[in-house]
């Protein structure tokens, strides 16, 4: 028979290097070696501005992706605030990753939700919008339609709405559309999420 | 035991999330409750505090079977062969492409249950993979109940396991035992090693080695989003560059993490660790 059976593995040995040494890896290791620091850095939560540093000058979309789960299992305000910076980036590839990686923390998130609806960004005001998803703010997004001044921050937050919203906050949909009598999309989208947030409702 | 109270089931999510990634949903208080009510009277607890301080004891002995009553472990012979069709036509072929005669072929059944899965693979390399004898072919199957490890070492089954295999590969890997067990044969038993795993932890699924071919399926469900992503990372590093992760049928990694590629093939959509130099 073809088939073999080894011995079963042994634990390996902890990791010993300490968070500066995996630090200094991910600028300078081989890619294995940033691979392993950038994942092994998850168990250092006071290493988040060295993971900012990484982001900033690696490009390997594999490390990068390593960094933000790192990022996200510390789920602490320093990685947050990281996230935030680079969301705020001109890379695509680091704004979808910080996105991604915040998406993880919906603890962190809803309680910064309502601060970052209100971000002088209206890009960021729109991630916050595809944050709000997955966590229950549906009353958080239906207040924002009401002073919201940007069309298309208005339209993201509709869109959520349609997926987690509630009776409730139909009156918001509609008070939205009064105030932009003019756009007819966004007219189209609050009557889309009104009649998806019912027959939810109704099944 | 009388319902658990919100803060007791919050206390028990918390606890059970921070041991193996794997997350209780709101809605669940109704699979919970009779599973720790057993587990107290297995353990003679007479209410919820005095359990719950057993189970969080240092190094408790109570951790393994608490962990085990939350697992499911329904599962058969030959299921999703489309999979397995899959390995044998073109999963193989790709591995060997570079790869000489006698070296080894690395497949993980993980998790592996009761043994189903980890025995249908060697069943159906054997039968289905003409190369079968020119490789050392190493199938290992883990899983994080200690209790379905021992059963899968054991190698008894029902008729339901059975239900998928026709009577000539039960003639020939199984021995009935009586109207309604059947063991598999010794030299199968003796050919697939069945280890614990927790696979959130990267040190426990780094020791395992590296893989060609991972079968994976049906147990991210059962984690939350970021264990699922730690999951995802800590199978591509189990991976050989070019080696393949399969999923179950309702299952994406493409909605998890973006490291892997998508190898459409006749059979199955499976996921592959890029080869080096091609992230």
């Amino acid at each position: 028979m073809p088939l073999i059976r080894k011995p079963a593995p042994q634990p390996e040995p902890a990791a010993s290097a300490d968070w500066h040494t995996l630090a200094a890896q991910l600028q300078s290791g081989t890619p294995d070696e940033r691979w392993s620091a950038a994942r092994a850095l998850a168990d250092a939560p006071q290493s988040a501005p060295a993971l900012s540093d990484a982001l900033a000058t690696q490009t390997d979309p594999r490390l990068r992706e390593a960094i933000f789960t790192s990022l996200a299992r510390h789920n602490n305000e320093p990685a947050l605030h990281v996230l935030l910076h680079h969301l705020r980036t001109d890379d695509a590839s680091l704004r979808s990753g910080a996105l991604g990686a915040m998406a993880l923390m919906p603890d962190m998130i809803m309680q910064r939700l309502d601060a970052l609806l209100h971000d002088q960004d209206p890009d960021i005001r729109i991630a916050a919008c595809d944050l709000a998803r997955h966590i229950p703010a549906a009353a958080t997004l239906a207040a924002i339609l009401a002073t919201e001044p940007v069309v298309n921050v208005c339209a993201a937050t509709i869109d959520v709405l349609a997926d987690i919203g509630t009776p409730a906050e139909c009156a918001a949909l509609t008070a939205c559309g009064n105030r932009f009598p003019n756009e007819v999309f966004l007219s189209f989208s609050i009557k889309t999420a009104m009649e998806r947030i019912t027959s939810r409702d109704g099944a | 035991m009388s319902e658990l109270t919100e803060d007791q089931f919050r206390l028990l999510w918390e606890y059970f999330y921070r041991e193996t990634g794997m997350a209780f949903t709101e809605g669940r208080h109704a699979y919970i409750a009779p599973r720790v009510a057993e587990r107290m009277r297995a353990t003679g607890r007479q209410n919820f505090a005095a359990y719950f301080a057993c189970l969080t004891a240092h190094a408790s002995a109570e951790l393994a079977p608490f962990i085990n009553a939350f697992t499911v472990n329904e599962t058969y012979f030959y299921r999703e062969e489309y999979q397995l069709r899959c390995l044998t036509t073109d999963l193989l072929r790709h591995r060997t492409e570079a790869k000489p005669p006698g070296e080894s072929v690395r497949l993980w059944s993980l998790p592996c249950s009761t043994g189903e899965e980890p025995y249908s693979l060697a069943i159906f390399l054997l039968e289905n993979w003409s190369y079968a004898d020119d490789y050392n072919i190493e199938i290992i199957g883990s899983d994080i109940d200690t209790a379905v490890l021992a059963a899968a070492a054991a190698g008894i089954y029902g008729k339901r396991a059975l239900m998928r295999l026709d009577s000539g590969l039960v003639e020939k890997y199984f021995e009935q035992l009586d109207e309604d067990n059947w063991r598999i044969i010794q030299d199968l038993r003796d050919s697939v090693l069945f280890t614990s795993i927790n696979a959130v932890e990267p040190a426990e699924v780094r020791r395992h080695g590296s893989f060609d071919v991972i079968f994976c399926r049906n147990m991210l469900i059962y984690f939350d989003e970021i264990s699922r992503r730690t999951v995802a990372e800590n199978l591509y590093e189990a991976l050989l560059p070019g080696g393949y992760l399969c999923l179950g049928h309702a299952e994406s990694m493409s909605r998890i993490s973006g490291l892997f590629e998508i190898c459409r093939y006749d059979d199955a959509i499976v996921y592959r660790r890029p080869l080096e130099g091609k992230p």
